[in-house]
């Protein structure tokens, strides 16, 4: 809904009464989701350039360059309400979405990653989220033919009635065949292809750009329906358009539906355009002119095509069979003007529609419960063995592989890691290798959004790092409450703050992503909402296949060192969470001189091949990595916690469970040792030689206890499959 | 020498197998449904997997009606060598070019991993040289449970049709390898002539080093061999 200070600034500016299709688009495109009202003034902090930048944040995909002209498009969006309500369409319509998005530069779509929260899996409702989201992104990514290759997936309670769905697309395009979502030539002709227009999604986006309720479950029409296999035809047909250097921009059309598509366009190229509603091609009989305007109907594109080009064009979509409509022309006149049956609807400047929404006043407030300190004390058990055990059955450590399994990750033959791995690597068509994680830790960020965030975006930096990659840059969906609520706005503040301070600390440049508040709902008069949740896309780039690192094991009798120093803080750790219920003070500083060294020592060693295997450190600490490395190859390891050295004396539970950042596991072979710990030592980086790899498949922690891999991976792999088949 | 591919909308393995047939210097070509004539003029034909048509009513049953498909009876008939893969099997089942049916996985969810299979004995050119050799390949599929009334099987290990079944890593075939529900294990089969091969794992996604296995690679080189006898 406009605000009434919205209204009187869109009477003042026109100088009349708006109509009703015309209040339609300024609902659309002044809702939070398309305008970014609470949000872009904070965009400055992001490091948003690099010499390797060829398309920022503000179209469909941020284009890389990754040294020889070609192009890595990525993109990364959420549609988390409509998950919430129906979360087989909606998730499924959040990939056919993110999919389109990275279509608009031009770009082959080659992998989708998918970020989801859910309450806890002892929720019925929870079960019913997972089973329906993971179903409609595997029947939608499936069947578009795109590998899905990674992810992430949290449970915990805040997310119980506002479940997180964020879909990451990564493409591939050379430099010269690059498309603009742009309209930048008047008198070219606006051609909508694809789907025909109908009635799902109307206000799809003012439904994203308020709190859900009890009542949400009504706004089910706001809702999109997908259609993968017009979603894949019109992949095929774009592809072709591109390659035949047919179109001079191309926007899909999502959120605020044309509207949206044809002011963007137009006030990017500033120009204008003159459409005629009647010839779009329509689904259902009787729609209204709003209707039209603001529809959300999936698997639709607008391309501006120059004259001499609109046979050509034509041609490619009717072998397609996809039905082109010429719906009007770009102007000159900086206005969106749309007949209906000779009619004039709508007129109003695009200046107006796409930047002149006033910016909303929001207050900051720093929530009571950030000062609440950590106090517990140790030990906290007398059994740390079956404290381990229950740490492993978490559904936030445990096995994902009731998920992915779900999704082809496959298809188009270039998937080198899939999910499962640190980061997914590609190998692309000129035999480099890219890598990409998407990563965030929501219970750091709640107790600490801006540490929080910044550790989210080093832990995405070591999963890239973890498979031998260089990072590039990165995309972040940015999932937060209510802005008008003041405390709520402060955890994205200071999360924004800690996302720009670790794009420059790493020069990382952040080329694109999206804001989704309003994730909280009110339930029985009480405010629930989500914790703040910013995913980071990353992308990376391994020059040279030599440099591949392998996250598990590779053989008996190795060493096994941790890089980077263990800070003996349990704050925010999946221990005290799952195991204790204890949710409160401060988290592991982000400390940018301790990534950067660990991350150098990494690289340097992998340039020496002096590694055979690397593992970062993350979610549940010491115990899960050291775990996860003997599954894929049943390769033991036997480790002394003894060796690892502090700067103060580490409790049991701290050395096992603390999730301090800027920590890796490496396996070095025995010849190697002595070079490697010169090599640490020179550099001054602080790390440990823990024990080493056996032969006897288990998994022994001298002193503390001792475990068959076969016991822990059990409990691991059942994480979540027992809890979703039984 | 040509073999062309099949690409139905919503097709989606096709230039995956071009990439192969690409890698082993064979000239290949994308058959659209109606291309009849130029299916004709193809030494082999591969029905690459997918989605056709969304799968909508069922996997495959909208390809078959397509006039390149209801010309593949004649075209296998030619002795010519015809090798369907994920949804292309699929419709070789619809056709009945193939005996049985494709139905949901018991797990009712898509299933996509690396599995392994072990090649049956056969009499096809396809599988030669490759008998009992154990194959690590990737499955993705929603409809791959194999099945037939228990005489159907039995005819066809009799016939010696079964290509490959599912089994563990080291050959061993029991219940607990089988991904889907396929009754006894079947991966894939053939025709009596053996020259019309169906599977639900990906040759094609196991045919380069990178990728973590070159097993599938031999089911393309063997096809390659015989069209050049």
């Amino acid at each position: 809904m406009l605000t009434i200070e919205e209204l009187s600034k869109i009477r003042s500016e026109l100088d009349r009464e708006p109509n009703k299709g015309e209040l339609a688009v300024f609902e659309a495109m002044w809702s939070e989701h398309c305008s970014y009202k609470s949000s872009k003034r904070w965009f400055h902090l992001f490091k948003d350039d690099a010499s390797y930048v060829e398309l920022g944040i503000g179209e469909g995909a941020g284009l890389i360059n990754l040294g020889d002209d070609l192009l890595v498009g990525l993109g990364l969006e959420s549609h988390n309400h409509p998950s919430a309500i129906s979360p087989y369409d909606g998730a499924a319509t959040g990939v056919g979405g993110i999919i389109r998005d990275i279509l608009s530069q031009g770009c082959k779509p080659i992998a989708i990653l998918d970020s989801l929260r859910f309450g806890e899996l002892e929720s019925q409702h929870s079960q019913h989220l997972l089973e329906n989201v993971v179903r409609g992104i595997s029947f939608y990514g499936n069947c578009c033919g795109i590998p899905t290759v990674g992810g992430e997936v949290e449970f915990a309670k805040p997310f119980e009635n506002n479940c997180l769905v964020n879909a990451m697309c990564v493409g591939i395009i050379s430099k010269d065949k690059i498309v603009r979502s742009s309209a930048s030539k008047p008198g070219c002709f606006l051609v909508l292809y694809g789907a025909r227009t109908g009635r799902d999604g109307i206000h799809g986006v003012s439904f994203a750009s308020k709190d859900l309720s009890e009542k949400s479950e009504e706004e089910r029409p706001a809702v999109q329906i997908g259609d993968p296999l017009m979603e894949k035809i019109l992949i095929d047909a774009t592809l072709e358009l591109v390659e035949k250097e047919l179109l001079d921009g191309l926007q899909d059309l999502g959120g605020g539906g044309l509207s949206c598509a044809v002011s963007e366009m137009t006030h990017k190229g500033s120009t204008g355009a003159l459409i005629r509603l009647e010839d779009i091609p329509l689904r259902e009989k009787n729609m209204e002119v709003w209707e039209i305007l603001v529809s959300e109907s999936q698997e639709r594109m607008l391309a501006v095509v120059k004259p001499q080009k609109l046979e050509q064009v034509k041609e490619v979509l009717n072998k397609f069979d996809l039905t082109p409509a010429v719906i009007g022309e770009v102007t000159d006149n900086s206005h969106c003007i749309a007949y209906y049956k000779g009619n004039k609807v709508i007129d109003l400047p695009v200046e107006l529609i796409v930047d002149g929404f006033p910016e909303p006043e929001r207050e900051i407030k720093k929530p009571a419960y950030t000062s609440n300190e950590l106090d517990i004390k140790f030990p906290l058990t007398s059994d740390l063995r079956k404290d381990i055990l229950k740490l492993f059955s978490s559904p936030n450590i445990g096995n994902k592989s009731w998920i992915y399994q779900q999704y082809d990750q496959h298809v188009q033959t270039q998937t080198v890691f899939s999910a499962g791995y640190d980061a997914a690597v590609l190998r692309l068509d000129n035999e480099k290798y890219i890598a990409i994680s998407l990563d965030c830790n929501s219970f750091m960020v709640y107790l600490d959004p801006y540490n929080g965030t910044a550790n989210s975006a080093s832990e995405a930096l070591r999963n890239i790092i973890s498979v031998g990659a260089k990072p590039l840059a990165f995309v972040d969906c940015l999932n937060f409450g209510n802005p008008e609520k003041p405390e709520s706005y402060w955890q994205f503040v200071e999360s924004v703050k800690g996302l720009g301070q670790f794009s420059h600390d790493f020069n990382l440049p952040i080329i694109g992503g999206n804001v989704s508040f309003y994730n909280e709902s009110q339930i029985n008069g009480k405010d629930e909402r989500i914790n703040p949740s910013p995913t980071i896309g990353m992308l990376g780039l391994i020059e040279d296949p030599k440099l591949l690192l392998n996250n598990y094991f590779q053989s008996q009798e190795n060493y096994v060192i941790i890089i980077g120093e263990t800070d003996g803080n349990l704050g925010g750790s999946e221990y005290l969470r799952y195991n204790y219920g204890i949710l409160q003070g401060s988290i592991p500083h982000y400390n940018k001189e301790r990534e950067e060294t660990s991350m150098k020592a990494i690289q340097q060693l992998n340039d020496a091949s002096f590694l055979e295997s690397c593992h970062d450190l993350s979610n549940g600490g010491l115990i899960v990595s050291l775990a996860e490395m003997t599954f894929e190859n049943d390769i033991g390891v036997k480790v002394s916690l003894d060796n690892l050295v502090g700067k103060k004396r580490l409790t049991e539970e701290e050395s096992l469970f603390s999730e301090s950042p800027s920590r890796y596991l490496v396996e070095v072979l025995p010849n190697n040792l002595k070079a490697v710990e010169q090599i640490l030592q020179k550099n001054d980086v602080f790390h440990s030689v823990l024990g080493r790899t056996q032969k006897d498949p288990s998994i022994e922690i001298e002193k503390i206890a001792s475990f068959e891999i076969d016991e822990l991976r059990k409990t691991w792999e059942r994480a979540i499959s027992k809890k979703m088949d039984g | 020498m040509r073999i062309g591919i099949t690409k139905f909308p919503g097709t989606n393995n096709e230039l995956d197998i071009k990439r192969v047939l690409g890698s082993l210097g064979v000239k290949n070509e994308l058959i659209y449904p109606d291309d009849v004539k130029k299916m004709d003029e193809m030494d082999a034909l591969i029905l690459a997997g997918g989605f056709s048509y969304g799968d909508y009513l069922r996997p495959g049953i909208i390809a078959v009606q397509t006039p390149i498909i209801e010309n593949l009876q004649d075209y296998s008939n030619s002795e010519r060598f015809v090798i369907g893969i994920c949804n292309g099997f699929q419709m070789l089942c619809e056709t009945s070019l193939l005996p049985g049916v494709l139905s949901t996985n018991t797990s009712t969810k898509f299933i996509s991993k690396w599995v392994h299979i072990k090649t049956g004995i056969t009499s096809s050119p396809l599988l030669k040289g490759m008998e009992n050799r154990i194959l690590k390949i990737p499955i993705a599929h929603f409809e791959g449970r194999y099945y037939d009334k228990d005489e159907e099987i039995t005819k066809l290990a009799n016939k010696n049709q079964i290509a490959f079944k599912y089994c563990r890593k080291d050959g061993d075939i029991s219940l607990k390898e089988n991904p889907n529900g396929s009754v006894v294990n079947i991966a894939g089969i053939v025709n009596r002539k053996g020259n019309v091969l169906g599977m639900m794992p990906h040759p094609e996604r196991a045919s380069f080093q990178y990728l973590g296995s070159e097993d599938g690679r031999i089911i393309f080189e063997n096809l390659i061999g015989e069209l050049k006898c």
